[in-house]
């Protein structure tokens, strides 16, 4: 499971890095309005190969039939009765049509979705903003080497080995030249198992961090500046984070890290002057340009 | 204009949309044989031109979104402020820069030492006076007074603190309440009913509604209406005694309240402090002290944030209120490093947010939101606050929260006119101090903070401050700009002394360098000053004030006490309370100033004919002006005794304290006299950080004026001001104010 996704996230990964190079010359906003343009345009392809595009055509038709009959007989309710509930089928039958395309979509349209996310939900820091940075360790049973405790410890005997574990491995961080980091840290919260760092870079670019030591060393980047960068907010271990924060590769299971977390600030991409969701933008763009192109494609939706 | 032109086209799509439905229609009669017509040829021309609008609709869309986004959206920020309209000024320009509790004595001596250079400028050009401060030279008073141009008789503003007319016989309706505003209790709704542990009222399921209402008890006409009516823009940021904000009647008038804006509690301020000391809650006026407590499941502390009463929650029988609001605050110590990280839980009807800060010992946060869910379907109160991590180390932790301040971006209360003026403001600037009282002299007067921390957290009210005068200036064209700055004041009622006699606490070295923090606020002030001059530049006519002076605070006076002990008020308590006699009771002090006639017709419990009222009056006031200090015998306390009915005039004049005290300088009312309380004796010594004081005779702290342009007065006055601006743009001093023009009048209509 985790080498297959691995590989899908690694292809998706690639396919995203070269979208957004050929898009770097423009500013995000004009990117995700061109990139809007470009997945309306494939949904509606995709969305004519995947139907079944007769029946959805005579389906419409019929629909359209029994609104002009509501239309020419409104004095007689019989039949008004009857076309409104023939309209009520015909939509359940064009719901039915649509299923088929709507689910051979769904995979890849999550997978740009998660690409296109990675660029847009977070933002590089600028220089001199605080970067918090936190570093969770897995709890001390499930850390390699370590056996189950079977004895009832007090709080504070029960949290020496995790704060023993927080101060040798979780307070480990090398970093470049260009960063550095608060005057305390870290600040570790052992019943959290958490270590959290503020950092601070004074050049842009990507910053390579370095957790723990010897033979337990994780990476994950910083990227200070301004640029669209394929940003994941954390690094974990589970499947499911391959997949949410799909820049970064998995945590080794053998880790005694649960995962990073770097918070960075969330990007907002301001459409008509307001500020809305990049999602929002992106799905409600692609249905417009998807209904513009439509006429030219002769695809029935 | 992008969005206007998108509409239009939207507009012309729906009527081709419609045209070319109508030919669908025909096109399928005629598929299913309704007998139709064929297609006509005039419609293929309306499908073309369909095809046509809907490309040019996308193209517009993108065009759209490139003006609007690009410049923004390529750093990803919002933070900065807008840029400056490009607009030619319509009308003249004028700046008001208030500056509380500016003394003229210290301005002097800095402008002398070549300490404020712009201040010296705008002396050069105009002129530099003491200005007369109002009777008694309180905030609120003076403040009100420089709004309406006209004296306390005409504004009804005459204390901080008012004696409540509500009737309630037991007390003989004498309890305390602001000055400025007034809370009305929601209506009795029209039932009432109980779904788990929540009570809800019909009230809740409408939302049109009536509520608790808070009004502005200031009356008279402000200035600014007079601007308004004639489309003269006006700008006011953190305006004093004008909470909450009144209404700009022709929309020119935009205005963030200040002073008299409360917290999320509903307070002018309460603070919070944690300790991991053993102590008992207390409660205390404008603070709380709790503890924090050892989580013993896993070994953290837990804060616990009190919010705001839940009125959907079952009120408590003791108190008769409802119970706070409470969020937990959890607290993980770091086992080496002097540092904390604080976690808690954001409720909200569509999830849950987890919040989490970390600080070391020494620092202040900056603003974190935290959100009370009233009940499990809402509705959230959103509010803010900064936390300072005062001490950590193995054996305890010190935790200071400030007041619950409302978020700017999502004010739970109207703070500003129009309300979303504060939004504006909030979006350009990021989050800043709401409440009135910024500056937390109530953790420094009851010793939760010392004199450098509570220096610091002010420093950052007055960053704040400064933030938002760029954002002012920024967004400023023409007409009246006011902007108000509170750290002269509330600075300097913590570091201000000026004499050689001891400080109360402080040694001598300290006491000169915490009146050195005085100085250098002046000094920004006049940074200040140099920021709007190099905006507004030099057609504009600049307008530094003040609203009184300053004055050490050595020796309090018990008003309430010396009445007592002279046989004017007959009391075994320490309060106001069943225990007064009130049927032997002359005459009592409330509020900072104030003393009134317990008069019959009046008070609900009044002994004193009001036939007696002048001959007690003339009594009271003989004995009080003679007064000595028994530590000074030479000393009068009183220096001044103003009778109200003399003093003021206006319509509002009845509601006067009868008598406002003045005091000689090193000396004021009592910490006890404000609220009607008793102090032990009549003549003590002020041990409070809180060691300086302006509510004395008003001559002996009269505020600044300070203009470019020559003050035509020999002596202005506070109540002068509004007229100046006025006479600014040609018009004349209006019937519903006493002050005159200091400035000529420029060429225009009057009223």
């Amino acid at each position: 499971m985790s080498f297959i996704l691995d590989i899908i996230t690694r292809v998706m990964n690639l396919f995203g890095d070269a979208v957004f190079a050929a898009l770097s010359f423009f500013s995000p906003a004009v990117a995700l309005v061109t990139l809007s343009a470009v997945i309306g345009w494939l949904m509606l392809l995709i969305w004519g190969w995947t139907s079944n595009q007769t029946a959805i055509k005579e389906v419409r038709n019929q629909i359209a039939a029994h609104l002009l009959s509501t239309r020419l007989f409104k004095d007689n309710l019989a039949v008004t009765f009857r076309a409104q509930r023939m309209i009520l089928w015909y939509a359940m039958k064009l719901m039915g049509h649509s299923l088929k395309p709507m689910i051979i979509m769904a995979v890849p349209f999550v997978l740009v979705m998660s690409q296109i996310g990675l660029r847009y939900e977070f933002r590089p820091f600028q220089p001199g903003e605080p970067i918090p940075v936190t570093v969770t360790l897995k709890p001390l049973n499930e850390q390699p080497g370590s056996g189950k405790s079977t004895s009832a410890p007090s709080i504070d005997d029960k949290n020496e080995p995790m704060k023993n574990a927080l101060v040798a491995i979780g307070s480990q961080l090398k970093m470049p030249g260009d960063v550095t980091r608060d005057r305390f840290d870290p600040c570790r919260a052992i019943p959290e198992r958490t270590s959290d760092w503020r950092l601070s870079a004074s050049a842009i670019g990507e910053h390579p961090l370095e957790f723990g030591q010897d033979d337990d060393i994780v990476q994950m980047p910083l990227y200070v500046g301004e640029s669209l960068e394929r940003i994941s907010s954390l690094r974990g271990g589970h499947w499911f984070d391959r997949i949410l924060y799909s820049a970064e590769a998995s945590i080794p299971p053998d880790s005694a890290f649960e995962s990073i977390r770097i918070v960075y600030p969330s990007r907002d991409t301001p459409i008509f002057g307001y500020k809305i969701h990049w999602l929002v933008t992106l799905f409600v763009l692609s249905i417009v340009f998807a209904l513009v192109i439509k006429p030219f494609t002769k695809v029935h939706i | 204009m992008g969005v206007e032109r998108a509409n239009s086209l939207f507009h012309t799509q729906m009527h081709w949309f419609r045209l070319v439905m109508e030919f669908k229609y025909e096109r399928l009669a005629q598929k299913c044989g309704t007998g139709y017509s064929p297609v006509p040829h005039f419609c293929r021309h309306r499908i073309m031109l369909f095809t046509i609008m809907r490309i040019l609709f996308a193209i517009l869309i993108c065009l759209s979104a490139f003006s609007s986004g690009c410049d923004r959206a390529t750093s990803g920020q919002t933070t900065s402020a807008p840029a400056k309209p490009a607009k030619t000024p319509k009308f003249k320009k004028v700046l008001v820069l208030g500056c509380d509790g500016m003394d003229p004595k210290l301005v002097r001596r800095l402008i002398d030492e070549g300490r404020m250079p712009n201040f010296a400028k705008l002396e050069n050009q105009g002129g530099f006076k003491p200005m007369e401060t109002s009777i008694p030279p309180q905030s609120p008073v003076a403040w009100s007074n420089f709004i309406t141009g006209a004296n306390p008789g005409v504004h009804g503003v005459f204390d901080f603190i008012h004696r409540d007319f509500t009737p309630t016989k037991a007390a003989n309706n004498v309890q305390p309440r602001p000055s400025t505003s007034i809370s009305l209790p929601a209506p009795t709704p029209w039932s009432t009913f109980t779904i788990g542990n929540y009570n809800f009222t019909t009230s809740h399921l409408n939302p049109f509604a009536a509520g608790a209402e808070t009004k502005l008890a200031r009356m008279g006409v402000p200035f600014w209406d007079y601007l308004d009516e004639r489309g003269i823009p006006i700008q006011m940021y953190k305006l004093a005694a004008n909470y909450p904000p009144s209404e700009s009647k022709h929309g020119h008038m935009c205005c963030l309240a200040g002073m008299g804006v409360p917290d999320a509690l509903a307070s002018l301020g309460t603070y919070q402090h944690f300790t991991t000391e053993p102590r008992a809650p207390i409660e205390l006026g404008g603070g709380r002290r709790d503890r924090l407590a050892r989580d013993f499941k896993d070994g953290s502390f837990v804060a616990t944030l009190r919010g705001p009463k839940n009125e959907f929650l079952p009120t408590n029988p003791r108190t008769g209120e409802p119970p706070d609001m409470q969020k937990d605050l959890r607290v993980y110590r770091d086992p080496v490093n002097p540092c904390v990280k604080i976690k808690w839980t954001n409720e909200g009807v569509a999830g849950n947010t987890i919040k989490e800060v970390v600080m070391n010992e020494g620092e202040w946060s900056d603003w974190h939101e935290v959100h009370f869910l009233k009940t499990p379907a809402g509705p959230t109160l959103a509010a803010m606050v900064r936390f300072y991590l005062q001490e950590v180390s193995s054996q305890r932790i010190r935790l200071y929260v400030s007041p619950l301040n409302f978020i700017p971006t999502n004010s739970a209360a109207v703070i500003s006119e129009p309300p979303e003026f504060v939004a504006e403001i909030g979006e350009a600037i990021g989050p800043f101090y709401t409440q009135g009282f910024a500056e937390s002299f109530k953790a420094r007067h009851f010793n939760d903070i010392n004199d450098e921390e509570y220096r610091v957290q002010a420093d950052i009210v007055l960053d704040e401050s400064m933030k938002m005068l760029d954002y002012a200036l920024e967004r400023y064209v023409d007409g009246v700009l006011f902007f108000y700055f509170s750290g002269t004041d509330l600075q300097s009622h913590i570091f201000w002394w000026d004499s050689d006699r001891p400080h109360p606490f402080r040694s001598p070295e300290d006491t000169r360098k915490y009146f050195g923090v005085i100085a250098r606020i002046y000094e920004r002030m006049d940074e200040a000053l140099g920021r709007c001059m190099a905006s507004m530049g030099d057609d504009t006519t600049y307008i530094v004030m003040s609203d009184h002076g300053f004055g050490n605070f050595r020796r309090q006076f018990g008003l309430n006490t010396w009445l007592r002990e002279n046989g004017y008020l007959d009391s075994s308590d320490d309060v106001f309370s069943s225990k007064t006699n009130w049927a032997n009771t002359k005459a009592y002090g409330l509020g900072i100033n104030g003393l009134y006639v317990n008069l019959k017709g009046r008070e609900a419990l009044g002994s004193v004919d009001p036939a007696d009222r002048d001959a007690l009056l003339d009594e009271i006031t003989e004995k009080l002006l003679a007064v000595v200090d028994p530590e000074e015998p030479d000393v009068h306390p009183i220096r001044r005794v103003y009778r109200s009915d003399t003093t003021y005039s206006g319509k509002e004049k009845g509601n006067a304290p009868d008598l406002v005290i003045g005091y000689e300088k090193d000396y004021r009312s009592s910490w006890q006299t404000g609220l009607g309380h008793f102090d032990k004796m009549v003549i003590s010594d002020n041990k409070e950080a809180w060691s300086a004081d302006h509510c004395i005779a008003h001559d002996l702290v009269p505020g600044i004026l300070l203009c470019n342009r020559r003050i035509q007065l020999e002596s202005p006055a506070l109540i002068d001001v509004a007229p100046s601006i006025l006479a600014e743009f040609g018009i004349a001093t209006p019937k519903s104010m006493e002050g005159r023009s200091f400035l000529p009048q420029a060429t225009g209509s009057a009223p």
